[in-house]
């Protein structure tokens, strides 16, 4: 809680104590009744954004408890009120956010679905969404969107407390989670009479959290303005799914900020509007399933891509363009600042040129600018300045022969100056005395000071009020009246801009929905265009869709990688998936012969398909999948407690239980950290798994550094050996970056253990041991293995073999069954 | 550009019989960065680039890289290429007289390798793996093989560390840089086919899209509003983009003119171009063009000069006359631009006035001082016809003593 005390914000007690460390400031204290002293930090009044944002980083929530009357006017203490509160999620200034989406989210758990309600409360945003009741379906949509903060019922606190984990949540009134109430919120916001057409209409949970997050936005102080709130469903559905580790290893994660250097960041650079960023965000967090909406995002992009002249332009035109959709939800908020409608007025003025750009391309065409926009622009023009101050404190803000209030303060004030001006003239003149002056002082305000020399000449109705050393100061009725008139029109003056201001915003707020419109239009094109600028650049090529799965790529390139490393250097290579007969790439080969890169530029490619982009091929016919999964990479969490090996277990089995034929796998290295033996048993097994089990015959690729596994091809018909290629030239060994088909058909650690560095010494005996290793126990290519069974070890088996049958009744046998399978639905 | 090289006999690279060797006058062609750039350029579009990306530091002295997605070379033909007199372009005099590719001598990879240290590593496009060499002083070093795409990449570092007088006949880096960067920047512009990309010094200096469209491989070597504003030139012989008279340089170096596809150099047709302004232009001031020019093979000879730029013509008076014809046609039959500047600041924004109608009787360059009547004709018009804005326009350098009463074709407005 931060109280403002003259020129500072302060706080006490607690709060102090936590805050000063935190911001740096001193720990004082302060008398507070008799002898009783409380702990007390304060920041100054004209720097305190920047250390609220700490306090908002730090995960805290800030009270901002202002002085609402004045200073001057009051009697005893000064009131105050909370007038705004700031927490992560619900903060819309620009001075605490970044770019991208910033969500405020509430989850409500409940047995048939979880419902997920994200507010973006900067932009008015609301998303709906209801996903598996499971902790991972929660998980998964969680880590997609970031949330700044989460509100959840204190009911379920330990149930979510892990999942929370470090994200500042917000542990409310079960009874916040009403369903039917946020029906009712919602129709009067959005002005619909029924939700239908949303398509939430039927997810009780979904609608049970919107109202949590609506509640919460209240309880900060915002203000939930009709029109300004942006109402979507989000059908599981209609977007691929991509689980956290496949997040990381496609590189999802990152944000714009300059230093990021993963795939997101490579696209999101590229667009040169936050509402575009914003908007590829989510394209590339959500890739689609449908054919439909990709080709026509495609067949934007590639509108753009062959006219690069005329996407210069519209790149030109769109970088001036402010946060529209910020503007909007600060104005709604009433927390615009004559900057913000500045702003506002240059992007409306510019929006015309960039509609009459794009709409050269009918596959871009927008919507058409609504009357009330240029209504909207016409009183913005004719009420701002040309430079308005950051602030409405001094006024200043409007034009004059805008309002003729105004105007008459000003000129009130004016008048009154001149005449004041005019005043030490004037009185010479009539008075005859010529050394009289006018002047000003704090104390006294306008005077006529006249020397002791000339006092016999002084006017009769000057009125004496100070006297010095060498004369005399009066003042005149008329002179107070004036001196009046001038110091009250400064806050006259302040008072009707502000009046004038409110009632601007208010106006704004009402085109609330069409300005929104226009800036999602703007944001996709940014979007687009964006696209299409790293296309032409770095020579992607539109790809073909498909609904049959399959995958055929020609030359794809891993775009990371390759621009890394420059022109002229990167391998492209092919990579054809089939289910009809290869099914399977089982991928041999030395380490740091490129097996990773190759893996993780299958899943990009297909990735950036399903995301309406152009992809790093020479041709690439992408088959539709549900899911990415990948298990790449051996990214230690001893932290938590879990090993290299528990962990690629983990993901394996999650992998296992939820691939479907239309999804694609990416096994890089599993059975690494464990011993040779058991490795490549596992591996075996979960090569047979994927090829036999009827519910899986999912698209995989498969890299490993067991190179006997290649015999497996033998016996499963639908998997096929690939390997990097490698050449030997005497003891040196170059990586030609090259998939050809065939398996590698030996292991090239030892050469690998030498280009790293290690000791000539130890590389010979290596090499010694290795050879006598492989004489006495050559580890035994995998037989032909049985019909794939139910795996004896299964705990319902085990069980079963306790049971004691001649003893068990019907009713019992008939509850174990219900028992079992209650406990093992997933498989 | 009809550039196959089908008519070729073979692409194996075999090294030229002495007696065509001596038919070929042996000259220096590289006699600083700039010369190696070219050289490796044009090697890099007769293998059928669709990617060129030029890469030079310390103006080329320590480094100068040249990556392409051409048809490439195998382990054979690799090593051969930097042998003198070794060329895939030619088998006999003969073919000279019907060259169509740009390189063709035999010397300019043997002599840009006998003046620095040279790695290049290629793959062909026929199949087979990555090779690379490295040559010193004319000697092969190494070679061995590489994992690398399709096409070549040819790095020249430490150019002129056996020859330090040449080195000392080096401009300052700033000129090596800035020829560089036009050398580079005419390929770009005379094959809009191919994505021409440049780096100097770590810094990215244009990059094409390779669409194929001039103008918007002119955008990305000049600017977006100079391109948008040039006109469009379109016939049969002569094609491509010349300035409105309200754009202009102050050098000749922006006439770009390719015959066949091969930027020349050549004095005369440049002229061509500039009689086509004739009363549009300032004497000082000189348009900006890129002309692809199609003559019959047969009727130009390319073997004049070591460095391939300079060309004779059988019939230099017809190829003079249709490039006059062509430029002076766009500049009639187009809108006329003008660049105007808003009011209160530098920002320029393209206004199209009305066309000329008419032909302006334009004036002979002698009578440039005042001869025309200002108040009649079609050329007159072009004043009034600018609107109210004119007035402000700032005047050009009046170095020749032109009063209000100059002719009013004469644009104003300063270039960019």
């Amino acid at each position: 809680m931060l109280f403002r005390l003259g020129d500072f914000y302060e706080t006490f007690g607690e709060d102090a104590e936590r805050a000063a460390p935190l911001l740096g400031i001193t720990l004082t204290s302060r008398e507070l009744g008799k002898g009783h002293r409380v702990p007390m930090a304060g920041v100054p009044y004209h720097a305190f954004e920047s250390y609220v944002g700490r306090l908002l980083k730090a995960g805290l929530r800030v009270a901002l408890c202002d002085q609402v009357e004045d200073a001057a006017a009051a009697r005893g203490l000064v009131r105050r009120e909370v007038v705004r509160v700031l927490s992560p999620g619900t903060v819309v200034e620009d001075a605490y956010l970044e770019g991208g989406s910033n969500y405020a989210v509430a989850v409500c758990l409940r047995s048939h679905y979880h419902g997920i309600a994200a507010l973006d409360c900067s932009t008015g945003e609301l998303a709906l969404l209801r996903v598996e009741p499971t902790d991972e379906a929660l998980r998964d949509e969680l880590v997609r969107l970031r949330p700044a903060e989460l509100v959840a019922s204190e009911a379920d606190r330990s149930r979510l407390l892990a999942l929370a984990g470090s994200t500042p949540t917000n542990w409310v009134d079960a009874q916040d989670f009403d369903a039917r109430a946020a029906v009712d919120r919602l129709q009067t916001l959005l002005g619909v009479e029924t939700l239908a057409a949303f398509g939430c209409d039927e997810w009780p949970e979904a609608l049970a959290a919107a109202h949590a997050i609506l509640r919460h936005a209240e309880r900060s102080r915002l203000r939930l303005e009709p029109g300004l709130l942006r109402l979507h469903a989000e059908h599981p559905r209609a977007f691929m799914h991509l689980d956290p580790p496949t997040r990381r290893s496609l590189g999802l994660n990152a944000d714009r900020s300059p230093s990021a250097d993963d795939l997101a960041a490579l696209i999101l650079r590229e667009a040169t509007t936050a509402m575009g960023a914003r908007q590829l965000r989510r394209w590339l967090d959500q890739p689609l399933r449908a054919r439909e909406p990709l080709e026509e995002r495609l067949a934007r992009v590639a509108v753009l891509v062959a006219d690069p002249l005329a996407r210069s332009q519209l790149q030109a035109e769109l970088r001036g363009l402010p946060d529209l959709e910020r503007i909007a939800g600060r104005t709604g908020q009433g927390l615009a600042t004559p900057r913000d409608l500045q702003a506002l007025l240059k992007a409306l003025r510019a929006l015309p040129g960039v509609q009459r750009l794009a709409g050269r391309w009918p596959e871009l065409a927008s919507p058409p600018s609504p009357v009330a926009l240029g209504a909207l622009q016409s009183a913005l023009a004719s009420a701002l300045v040309e430079e308005v101050p950051a602030t409405l404190k001094d006024g200043g803000v409007f034009r004059p022969g805008f309002d003729a209030e105004l105007d008459g303060i000003r000129d009130g004030s004016r008048a009154a100056r001149e005449w004041i001006g005019a005043l030490e003239q004037h009185e010479r003149q009539r008075s005859g005395i010529r050394s009289l002056k006018v002047g000003f002082n704090q104390v006294f305000g306008y005077y006529i000071e006249i020397s002791h020399a000339n006092r016999e000449a002084i006017p009769s109705e000057y009125v004496r009020k100070q006297t010095l050393v060498n004369g005399e100061r009066y003042i005149t009725p008329e002179l107070k009246e004036k001196e009046t008139l001038v110091l009250n029109a400064k806050s006259a003056m302040v008072a009707r801009e502000q009046t004038l201001f409110s009632e601007l915003c208010r106006r704004i707020t009402a085109a609330g929905k069409d300005l929104l419109d226009s800036a999602a239009w703007l944001g996709e094109l940014d979007a687009v265009t964006a696209l299409a600028s790293i296309a032409s650049r770095h020579r992607w090529v539109q790809p073909t869709l498909r609904d049959e799965p399959g995958i055929e790529i020609i030359g794809g390139r891993h775009p990371l990688v390759e621009a890394a490393l420059g022109p002229g250097r990167f391998v492209p290579n092919d990579l054809r998936l089939s289910p009809v007969n290869q099914q399977i790439v089982l991928l041999s080969g030395p380490n740091m012969a490129g097996k990773s890169t190759y893996l993780r530029q299958a899943g990009i490619i297909v990735l950036l398909a399903q995301t309406g982009s152009f992809v790093p091929a020479e041709r690439a016919v992408i088959g539709l999948c549900d899911r990415i999964f990948t298990r790449v990479g051996a990214h230690d969490e001893l932290a938590r407690g879990l090993s290299t090996f528990m962990v690629e277990m983990v993901e394996t089995a999650h992998i296992l239980a939820h691939a479907t034929p239309r999804s694609l796998l990416i096994f890089d290295e599993v059975g690494r950290g464990t011993s040779t033996y058991d490795g490549v048993s596992i591996a075996q097994a979960i090569l047979e798994y994927l090829h036999e089990a009827p519910q899986l015959r999912s698209l995989t690729l498969f890299a490993t550094h067991y190179h006997e596994l290649t015999a497996l091809a033998q016996q499963l018909p639908r998997l096929r050996n690939f390997r990097m290629e490698v050449r030997e030239e005497g003891e040196r060994v170059i990586f030609l970056h090259q998939v050809v088909e065939g398996g590698a058909d030996r292991s090239y650690g030892i050469h690998v253990a030498e280009l790293a560095g290690l000791p000539r010494q130890v590389v010979v005996r290596a090499r010694q041991v290795l050879s006598d290793l492989e004489g006495q126990r050559p580890l035994e290519r995998p037989e032909a293995s049985a019909q794939l069974s139910l795996p004896l070890d299964h705990p319902v088996v085990a069980e079963l073999k306790q049971l004691d049958l001649e003893r068990l009744s019907p009713r019992e046998a008939l509850e174990k069954l219900f028992a079992w399978q209650g406990q093992h639905a997933a498989h | 550009m009809p550039r196959t090289d089908a008519d070729v006999e073979s692409a194996r690279i075999a090294v030229l019989p002495t007696a065509v060797a001596d038919g070929i006058a042996a000259g220096e062609v590289v006699d600083r960065p700039a010369a190696v750039v070219k050289e490796l350029a044009e090697n890099a579009i007769d293998a059928g680039a669709t990617r060129i990306h030029v890469r030079v530091e310390a103006a080329g002295q320590t480094l100068i890289e040249v990556v392409d997605d051409g048809r490439g070379m195998d382990r054979v033909d690799l090593p051969v290429a930097f042998r003198r007199h070794a060329t895939s372009k030619l088998r006999s005099l003969e073919d000279l007289r019907t060259i169509e590719t740009l390189g063709f001598r035999g010397e300019a990879l043997a002599s840009i390798a006998a003046v620095a240290e040279v790695e290049a590593v290629s793959r062909s496009r026929d199949g087979g793996e990555g090779f690379r060499v490295r040559i010193q002083a004319g000697e092969l070093l190494r070679a061995e093989r590489v994992g690398c795409p399709v096409g070549t990449r040819v790095l020249v570092g430490q150019l002129f560390y056996n020859t330090p007088a040449r080195l000392k006949f080096l401009k300052q880096p700033a000129t090596e840089n800035a020829m560089i960067s036009r050398l580079v920047g005419e390929f770009a512009l005379g094959n809009p086919q191919i994505a021409f990309s440049l780096d100097v010094d770590r810094r990215h200096v244009f990059e094409t899209p390779g669409t194929g469209d001039l103008r918007a491989a002119f955008a990305a070597v000049y600017d977006t509003q100079t391109a948008t504003a040039m006109l469009s030139v379109e016939e049969a012989t002569v094609r491509g983009l010349i300035s409105p008279p309200a754009l202009h340089r102050g050098t000749r170096d922006h006439v770009v003119i390719l015959v066949n596809g091969r930027r020349i150099q050549h004095r005369n047709l440049v002229f061509a171009v500039e009689q086509a302004y004739r009363g549009l232009r300032e004497p000082d001031r000189f348009p900006l063009a890129v002309l692809q020019v199609i003559v019959d093979p047969a009727e130009v000879d390319v073997n004049v000069h070591p460095t391939k730029r300079e060309v004779r013509f059988r019939n230099e008076g017809a190829v003079f006359a249709a490039i006059e014809r062509a430029c002076y046609h766009a500049l009639r039959q187009s809108p006329l631009y003008e660049l105007q500047a808003t009011s209160g600041g530098p920002m320029l924004e393209l206004r199209e006035t009305a066309v000329v109608s008419g032909a302006p009787s334009l004036p002979s360059p002698a009578s440039g001082g005042g001869g025309v009547d200002p108040s009649g004709g079609g050329a007159a018009s072009a004043a009034g016809v600018r609107g109210p804005a004119a007035a402000w326009l700032p005047r050009g350098r009046s170095s020749h003593g032109h009063g209000p009463d100059r002719p009013a074709c004469r644009p104003r407005a300063r270039a960019l």
